[in-house]
């Protein structure tokens, strides 16, 4: 699935010759200045809405705009006015939002150190920018915070990256804060051990060394001891000679830089006791702090809530973690989070809990704000407030000027449970796009629903890969779906079909038989196949303009898809047969001719395609060989007629430029008047003989070799040049042509084997009747897959012809034109037809005005419309408009435009309903359809947009 | 420095209890010629120099162990001994850049190792110097290998000599760094390490200095006179080899770019930081990048570093995608080629049979695109230059080291024997004269003889060093005489027997 973009970049050629131009010299400039300027897009993305998420007002914008250039926002905006060549990326369904800050991530995995406080391992070490992240891309989350492990007391120092961006533009801050973990997973570090090597006297064997937290009572007392340990390590080093220096320490060399650069403290913990005492070990010491755990935070937030903190809260919901027990234990929390309203008013940042998955920070945030959080809140907990906490918010977190483009769009709501991600930027680039994923899904929600034969309110429908999958009040919404939300005053309704029209004549008038059909001569659909599409008529039930023969063949197509595949909704839909001049006896017997060689054609189908069922089942059908009458060639040469110039066999080369050497042939020819039958051997493979048949006329020889090729007829002309001998060539299909020459080796009258391959490839199988693509739609006909349309006009004839389809030919049928259809509605009604009514929108009969669509449909027959015309079918809606206008039942001509008229023609499982497997043709009204005032917003075709 | 020794046994035992059967062996494989000549002549070869275009038929005239002379035709002095290699082909002996095999153990336990030597731990008695020879692989740069922070001190050997000593080409070539954490290690634990090991050296040079500026302030009899920067600044100047701690020294080698870098990544993520430390360390100039397969990712950054890399004898990097599942392939030479990189290739001890012959590897570079010429680069020329022997190895021009294989055709074509090699002038391979061969491509009848079992340890030994060939698992499954097959194939039907079927060996730190 593509997001729909309308390219606004105006086409004309001499702004994309300026355009290049300019491209050129600014490429020039940077060239000379020997500069590889690696500057991100410049574009503008409108959407239906823009979360900036910026401070106080405009933190949303509805109908927003983002000026990209060079990877950096420039402006946001409503209404902002595109520079010159400024692509445009306009995405009306779409939400977008900044890039998402998890201030959390197990990305870096946990040092190895032994260290119970390692200051010196630095999380940025450990974090792969090459791997592939499109796991957490697909969740819109463009930057994280790398944690150096929660398994010691000081685990390291932290960092903050844009997400798998090898370049070190993306560090945007390698040493955020210092990791201190409080709790049971920090004790208990393992003993030091203290490597000798090399052994010698020189290195005294130390014991492994104990190490702090193994308790609660340990872990500030730790702490404490190792800052002032640090502390006092960086004071002795800026004086006085190196050998009086205290001896190298790691830890408390990088220690003491964090300190002593004041670094900020992150401190996570499980419980309120040790958060609490954190809040003073971290004032005590005049360093900045972030207080990152479970629940228990809100209970600290709020204590604190007169003074500025900042915390991560960890959701206390894994999406991706089976469920499991709590037990009986009375203690122990559950997963209900509630957070206490001080921590609106603090800097707050969402996470999931340990181990989830890192993509799913919207849906943490939606349970944050189920949780009690507002919904601004929640949404600035994965955003602005993340980068404020982390301190990068003057690169990321915020759509504003200034700030990199790092950008997420949705197919809805952000923290609606079935959003979801279809696109990410990061500094302006598509880092992650839903249409890669290769998912088709397109989901469209609107107040009202005409399904093609009722109304549900609302109404959602699910179109994957170009078919409806699901229709109802609601629709599943499958990840990275395009949605689009056309409000609760707009009306779905399937595509409408134009039941009898032209559409793909192209102009031409004249008549077909039922051999041709329009859809085989269909490669792309051309500018009045957009005119009509663009009107709302999806579907055509085109045929040519006049029946030739007995009847014309009628195809559904599409008025809009990419290739002819796409343009062809069923190849035959239907036949069509002209009555409307004949009177009812001779109407009769032509309908009845016509059926009856149908049916024999088709009969004679089925016979062979049981055979060859029960052929393949069961094997051959044994036949008694009977053995061939031997033959007697010595009789036969008794008989010695007497000696022409052909009869006899000869011996020849056929060479010329395709083949690469000349190849040898024997023919067997005997002349007879002045035709000649003959055989010819091992030209065409494999030492078999075919027959050659044609005339010998002045010395002339013109025979057709019997031969099946693809491409058209071989034959042999040739001049016996001297007698016994022949001189010409061989024409393949007009194509190939050879030198042909041979000699005459023998004068008696040759025994003449032909071995004739059969078409047929199954073997010894039943053989095939012959196909006739005039005959073909009866096949479909018989089966009750397609209709015939009858044009009829007068009320006998419509009489004389509905007694052929009850007992004789059941076969699915419906008139066409039907002008006196109104005296005999009871008839029609009982009977079930359905009636393609005529073009005229209303006329005068018996001094009232009259119409048939509105009039037959009050009586109970089900009707449908024709434009009679190629693009003409674009006024169609237009046209049932005024009918409507004019007493018909808005319904009614809907229904007539969509689910009966596809009903009508047995197509109805392909069209006109949208109901699961109908194709993606689905129109979007912004107020009841029909209405005059009504204007058509949008059309989809195949679940592709051809109308906004 | 073969010169002049009676050396000349192909290695075929094992330590201990089978040395004096490998003595024994040895008299009775000397081979032909090889003793007394000094100087030798090779007439009517095709050569395939690597260094200069090849020449259709030329001759080479080796002396005292080196290449005195190569040109299209050569009047054969008094002394020289005259070889006629009409149909055969000169190829320098090929160089393998970057191996831990040859020694005992791939790694020590300790992550930090830079004053140990893997003189120390190389066993001439291995299988593995007998197939590089057999291979035409005349020069082998033996390393600690992955599993470490800071590896020791390297060498480059030829496979032919008893003692470590006999077959040193180079000693003192390079320390093993790895960006790529070794067992147990995370990359923040490794870098950390990196971190605090170089802080140390600093930390010690500075002691010294101050140490030894003082001491020269004492001889002088004056009185320290500037403050404690200058003072380390001027003694460090005045630091002598012998005032190093042993531990420090090849550390403060490599920082004085005295030593080369053989830096390991194993991952894309690895490249920046070790181009980083060498910088920061003053041997970038000295560094030789070895890859894993992932590392063209990195591509942009090794472009612009335009330091030589080693990859990985797995030519071809796959990567699933991880929502769609499709599989990518990357052929890695092809890559680095395109980057104008210089690339060596490498052998590994893997299952994979291309992974084992650098001729092999070289064969199917050409194959994705990579030019002959420096496909054929790659595996002699390049290598050497990374181990700073660019002016001994890898090519047949005069002033080089005589190491010289004579090959019955191309050296990339896979019907192509390695029928002698010359190393530094002396002939220490002769395919007539290879027992392993030669039992290999003994009749069936002759194989069931006394000597089976003497062959089954040894076979033992070749399975437990990895060598594991499917085709020839079956005893049923003869190779016939006439079938002509490389030389490191056909050896492996030496450990057919009773009890000699192949097994899975130890990887090591690879």
């Amino acid at each position: 699935m593509r997001l729909s973009e309308s390219n606004n970049l105006r086409r004309s050629a001499l702004r994309r010759m300026m355009h290049c131009a300019w491209v050129f010299a600014s490429c020039a400039a940077f060239a000379d200045a020997g500069i590889v300027h690696a500057a991100g897009p410049t574009f503008m993305l409108k959407a239906g809405r823009v979360y900036t998420m910026a401070d106080g007002e405009g933190w949303v914008i509805d109908g927003g705009m983002v000026l990209v250039k060079d990877g950096r926002i420039a402006e946001v905006g409503r209404d902002l006015t595109i520079p010159p060549f400024v692509e445009l990326i306009d995405l009306p369904d779409a939400v977008v939002m900044p890039g998402l800050v998890s201030a959390e991530s197990w990305l870096a995995g946990q040092n190895q150190g032994e260290d119970s406080v390692g200051a010196q391992y630095r999380a940025l070490d450990a974090y792969d920018p090459y791997q592939n992240y499109d796991r957490v891309l697909a969740g819109g989350v463009t930057t994280v915070y790398l944690n150096p492990g929660r398994h010691r007391l000081v685990s390291g120092v932290g960092a903050v990256v844009k997400i798998g961006e090898p370049d070190p533009s993306a560090v945007l801050d390698p040493a955020t804060d210092l990791v201190i973990n409080l709790g049971e997973p920090a004790f208990n570090p393992p003993a030091k051990e203290h490597w000798l090597v090399p052994p010698s006297s020189d290195f005294k064997i130390r014991p492994d060394e104990i190490q702090r937290p193994t308790s609660r009572l340990g872990q500030f007392l730790q702490l404490n001891e190792s800052f002032n340990a640090a502390i006092a390590y960086g004071e002795q080093l800026r004086k006085g000679k190196h050998a009086e220096q205290p001896e190298f320490d790691a830890g408390l060399e990088a220690l003491a830089e964090r300190l002593q650069k004041k670094s900020v403290l992150r401190v996570r913990a499980d419980r309120a006791t040790d958060l609490e005492q954190a809040i003073e070990f971290c004032e005590a010491r005049k360093h900045a702090f972030v207080l990152a755990g479970g629940r228990e935070i809100s209970a600290v937030a709020r204590k604190l809530q007169d003074r500025s903190a900042a915390f991560v809260l960890e959701v206390p919901v894994n999406p991706a973690n089976p469920g499991n027990d709590l037990g009986v234990n009375p203690d122990v929390l559950g997963d209900e989070l509630r957070i206490d309203p001080a921590l609106e008013n603090s800097r707050l940042a969402i996470v999931g809990p340990s181990g989830a998955p890192h993509g799913e920070l919207l849906f943490y945030a939606a349970v944050a704000e189920g949780g009690g959080l507002s919904h601004r809140k929640a949404l600035a907990a994965v955003t602005s407030d993340a980068a404020k906490i982390l301190g990068v918010d003057g690169r990321v977190g915020a759509i504003r000027a200034g700030l990199d483009a790092d950008l997420v769009v949705l197919n809805g709501e952000p923290l609606s449970g079935s959003t979801s991600v279809l696109r990410v930027y990061i500094d302006g680039r598509v880092r992650f796009d839903a249409a890669d994923v290769g998912t088709d899904s397109l989901v469209i929600k609107a107040g009202r629903a005409w399904t093609g034969d009722r109304w549900i309110e609302p109404g959602a429908v699910l179109i994957e890969n170009g078919r409806i999958v699901a229709v109802g009040e609601t629709a599943p919404q499958p990840p990275f779906a395009r949605v689009i939300d056309a409000g609760a005053d707009a009306v779905l309704t399937p595509g409408f079909i134009d039941a009898r029209g032209h559409l793909g004549c192209e102009g031409d008038r004249s008549s077909a038989g039922a051999e041709a059909s329009i859809a085989k001569s269909l490669y792309m659909a051309g500018p009045e196949f957009d005119r009509v599409s663009r009107a709302g008529v999806t579907t055509v039930f085109t045929s040519a303009y006049r029946p030739g023969g007995t009847a014309a063949r009628i195809s559904a197509i599409h008025t809009a898809g990419e290739n002819r595949d796409a343009l062809i909704v069923k190849e035959t839909a239907g036949l069509l047969m002209s009555l409307g001049g004949a009177d009812p006896e001779a109407a009769v017997g032509r309908l009845k001719s016509a059926l009856g060689a149908g049916k024999k054609y088709d009969e004679a189908w089925k016979k062979y395609e049981k055979e060859l069922e029960e052929y393949k089942t069961k094997g051959a059908p044994k036949v008694e060989e009977k053995p061939e009458p031997e033959k007697k060639p010595e009789e036969e040469q008794k008989e010695k007629p007497p000696e022409d110039p052909v009869t006899g066999t000869w011996e020849g080369e056929v060479s010329g430029a395709p083949l690469p050497e000349a190849q040898g042939f024997i023919a067997k020819m005997k002349l007879t008047g002045d035709q000649v039958e003959g055989s010819l051997e091992t030209i065409f493979g494999g030492g078999e003989s075919v027959g050659i048949r044609g005339t010998y006329r002045d010395k002339h020889l013109s025979l057709e070799v019997e031969v099946d090729i693809p491409i058209g007829k071989a034959m042999i002309e040739a001049d016996i040049d001297r007698p016994d001998h022949l001189t010409g060539t061989l024409d393949i299909a007009g194509r190939f042509q050879f030198d042909l020459d041979a000699t005459r080796t023998e004068k008696s009258v040759p025994e003449i084997k032909v071995t004739r391959k059969r078409k047929q490839k199954s073997g010894d199988g039943p053989e095939a009747p012959k196909k006739d693509e005039a005959m073909e739609p009866y096949r479909d006909l018989f089966a009750g897959k397609i209709a015939l349309m009858l044009d009829v006009n007068s009320r006998l004839t419509i009489e004389a012809i509905l007694p052929v389809f009850e007992k004789e030919f059941t076969v699915p049928f419906v008139l066409l034109n039907a002008e006196e259809a109104r005296l005999i509605t009871d008839k029609l009604a009982a009977a079930k037809v359905g009636v393609v009514v005529e073009t005229s929108p209303a006329k005068m009969v018996n001094g009232r005005e009259y119409v048939q669509a509105a009039d037959l449909s009050r009586s109970g027959i089900s009707v449908a419309f024709q434009s009679d015309a190629e693009d003409g079918a674009r006024l169609l809606p237009v046209r049932v408009a005024y009918k409507v206008r004019k007493g018909m039942d808005a319904t009614a001509a809907l229904r007539a435009l969509t689910g009966d008229a596809a009903t009508m023609m047995q197509s109805g499982d392909a069209v006109g309903y949208l109901k699961p497997g109908c194709r993606g043709d689905v129109l979007i009204f912004n107020g009841p359809p029909l209405e005059p005032a009504t204007r058509l917003d949008r059309v989809i075709i195949d679940g592709r947009e051809v109308r906004r | 420095m073969l010169k002049g020794r009676s050396m000349k046994i192909a290695h075929c035992g094992r330590i201990g209890r089978r040395v004096s059967l490998m003595l024994a062996l040895a008299v009775s494989l000397s081979v032909a010629g090889a003793a007394d000549a000094q100087t030798i002549l090779f007439e009517n070869a095709r050569i395939v120099p690597v260094s200069s275009k090849d020449i259709k038929k030329g001759s080479v005239l080796v002396k005292d162990g080196k290449i005195v002379r190569v040109a299209e035709s050569l009047e054969a002095p008094f002394d020289a001994k005259v070889i006629d290699c009409t149909g055969k082909t000169l190829f320098p002996g090929m160089v393998d850049p970057h191996t831990w095999r040859g020694m005992d153990v791939p790694n020590e336990s300790p992550p930090v190792t830079p004053f140990v030597n893997v003189y120390d731990a190389i066993d001439p008695s291995q299988l593995f110097f007998e197939d590089s020879l057999r291979d035409g692989v005349t020069s082998i740069h033996i390393i600690a290998a992955n599993d470490c922070v800071i590896g020791g001190m390297s060498r480059v050997v030829h496979p032919i000599g008893m003692t470590p000593e006999e077959m040193t080409t180079a000693g003192q070539v390079a320390l093993k760094l790895c960006i790529s954490p070794k067992n147990g290690f995370d990359r923040m634990l490794q870098m950390a390490t990196f971190r605090e090991t170089f802080a140390k050296l600093d930390e010690s040079m500075k002691s010294l200095a101050e140490k030894r500026y003082e001491d020269k302030l004492r001889e002088e009899g004056k009185d320290l006179d500037v403050p404690p920067e200058e003072e380390q600044k001027r003694g460090r100047e005045l630091i002598r080899d012998e005032d190093v701690d042993e531990k420090d020294r090849n550390l403060l080698w490599l920082t004085q770019g005295k030593i080369r870098a053989f830096i390991y990544c194993g991952k894309a993520m690895d490249v920046r930081p070790a181009i980083a430390l060498a910088k920061k360390h003053g041997f970038y100039e000295q560094t030789v990048l070895v890859l894993g397969s992932e590392c063209f990712k990195a591509t942009d950054e090794l472009k612009d570093a335009r330091r030589p890399v080693v990859l990985d004898a797995n030519l071809v990097h796959r990567e699933k995608d991880p929502i769609t599942g499709e599989e990518k392939e990357t052929f890695v030479p092809r890559q680095m080629d395109r980057a104008g990189l210089k690339f060596a290739l490498q052998r590994q001890a893997s299952s994979s049979l291309g992974d084992r012959y650098l001729w092999y590897q070289a064969a199917r570079c050409v194959a994705e695109g990579v030019s002959r010429d420096k496909a054929l680069k790659s595996i002699t020329l390049w290598p050497a230059e990374m181990l700073g022997l660019g002016e001994r190895l890898g090519s047949i021009e005069s002033g080089k080291d005589a190491n010289i294989l004579v090959l019955t055709g191309d050296p990339l074509d896979a019907q192509t024997w390695v029928e002698h090699v010359y190393v530094q002038g002396e002939h220490v391979y002769d395919r007539e004269e290879d027992i392993r061969l030669k039992k290999l491509f003994a009749k069936p009848a002759e194989e069931a003889g006394p000597s089976t079992s003497e062959s089954a340890p040894a076979d033992e030994e070749k399975a437990a060093e990895g060598d594991s060939k499917p085709e020839l698992k079956n005893a049923d499954d003869q190779p016939r005489q006439d079938q002509p097959r490389r030389p490191g194939e056909g050896r492996r039907g030496g450990r057919r027997g009773p009890g000699g079927g192949p097994r899975p060996g130890p990887r090591g730190g690879e």
